[in-house]
């Protein structure tokens, strides 16, 4: 009996992992509500065959196939026609407008001034006068605009030249050289390890390492503090 | 596209699995509920030597054994194990000439067979 549990919740956790990856990957992260009641049921169908032997594990695939396929049909009906996805995703409710609270959409929603403070409060304002607008969107979050007054200064804002940065590469990740970014940015472990000779640091050392592409090669030792070495290369508009 | 390509898969395995359990479900279940049915009739039929029904009671079991490991893909287990013991039991009832035992045990039968085949079916009542 252990055997066969042990092998049934193997072949349905990966089950559920292959649905959950078909599904897509907003699944795991901001569920919109269709995709909360799918997630919930997912659980509770893949716990019940997976402990109670007597049921046959189809009676467990079959429903999960099943809401998958639902899902992708609504979804794909979302994504194409705009009165599907009100239907489905609901609309994003003004809380906050230039006059205040709206009181009524906050009702509504379920929400009192409590949540709507917590709310704020986790977007970074403290103060509701701070705030032109706040938006719940139809996955729950609240997103805000702040008045002009509060807003974060940017480098627009001050008429300042700012050079655009990129996303630095991954070369050596737990050690181990990620071959496809040594290749995205046309370089190999040579590089890294005749950039690292200079601080008497062994290849073998290396945990992790990445570079921009303005040739900043940052390194982090297995001991010790990590190194910044400016190197010539830039990027050679690889990414 | 990929996603298209893996939800038609999972859409055709699923009808194809539909059909094929509808298919042979029903051809197991119901040539059970005519076997048992007949057997039913006979053991009434001979209360004085139920043991004739022997042989036919054996083919169904000979029968059974060998679609029941086919069966437990989509059927719950139990009842399936009731089947079988019901099955178990009414031959040796048969074997000792017990005719009560017997009588009673092929009506089980016949109201198993029936019900696996209501249970499995797609209809209203298994809907709600």
């Amino acid at each position: 009996m252990t055997f066969t549990l042990i092998v049934r919740s193997i072949l349905i956790y990966f089950l559920v992992f292959i649905f959950l990856r078909i599904m897509g990957k907003r699944q795991i992260g901001e569920m919109q509500p269709f995709e909360l009641v799918i997630t919930l049921i997912f659980a509770d169908l893949a716990t019940i065959p997976m402990s109670d032997t007597a049921l046959p594990l189809v009676h467990g695939i079959i429903p999960i196939a099943t809401l998958a396929i639902i899902h992708f049909i609504l979804t794909t009906l979302s994504m194409n026609s705009l009165f599907f996805r009100k239907l489905i995703n609901g609309k994003p409710v003004i809380v906050i407008n230039p006059d205040g609270v709206d009181y009524d959409n906050l009702s509504k929603l379920n929400m009192n001034f409590n949540d709507l403070m917590e709310n704020l409060r986790g977007c970074g304002y403290f103060n509701i006068e701070e705030v032109l607008y706040a938006i719940v969107q139809t996955n729950g979050t609240l997103t805000v605009l702040p008045r002009a007054p509060y807003a974060p200064i940017t480098a627009n804002n001050l008429k300042i030249d700012v050079e655009q940065s990129s996303l630095p590469i991954i070369l050596i990740s737990e050690g181990k050289a990620v071959k496809e970014n040594f290749k995205l940015a046309k370089l190999n472990i040579n590089f890294v390890n005749e950039k690292i000779k200079d601080y008497n640091i062994k290849p073998d050392d290396v945990i992790f390492a990445q570079i921009n592409n303005k040739g900043k090669l940052y390194v982090q030792p297995k001991k010790g503090k990590f190194i910044l070495i400016e190197t010539n290369y830039n990027g050679d508009g690889n990414w | 596209m990929k996603r298209i390509i893996f939800i038609a898969i999972i859409f055709v395995a699923l009808i194809t699995l539909a059909t094929i359990e509808v298919i042979s479900v029903n051809n197991v279940i119901k040539h059970l509920e005519i076997e048992t049915t007949e057997i039913q009739s006979q053991i009434e039929y001979n209360k004085e030597d139920v043991s004739v029904v022997l042989n036919k009671v054996e083919n169904i079991k000979n029968y059974w054994n060998k679609y029941e490991n086919k069966l437990c893909l989509i059927f719950n287990h139990k009842d399936l194990s009731t089947i079988t013991d019901s099955l178990n039991k009414l031959s040796s009832y048969v074997e000792n000439n017990d005719y009560d035992n017997a009588f009673v045990e092929s009506n089980l039968l016949v109201e198993y067979a029936t019900k696996s085949k209501h249970v499995m079916g797609f209809n209203l009542q298994n809907l709600f």
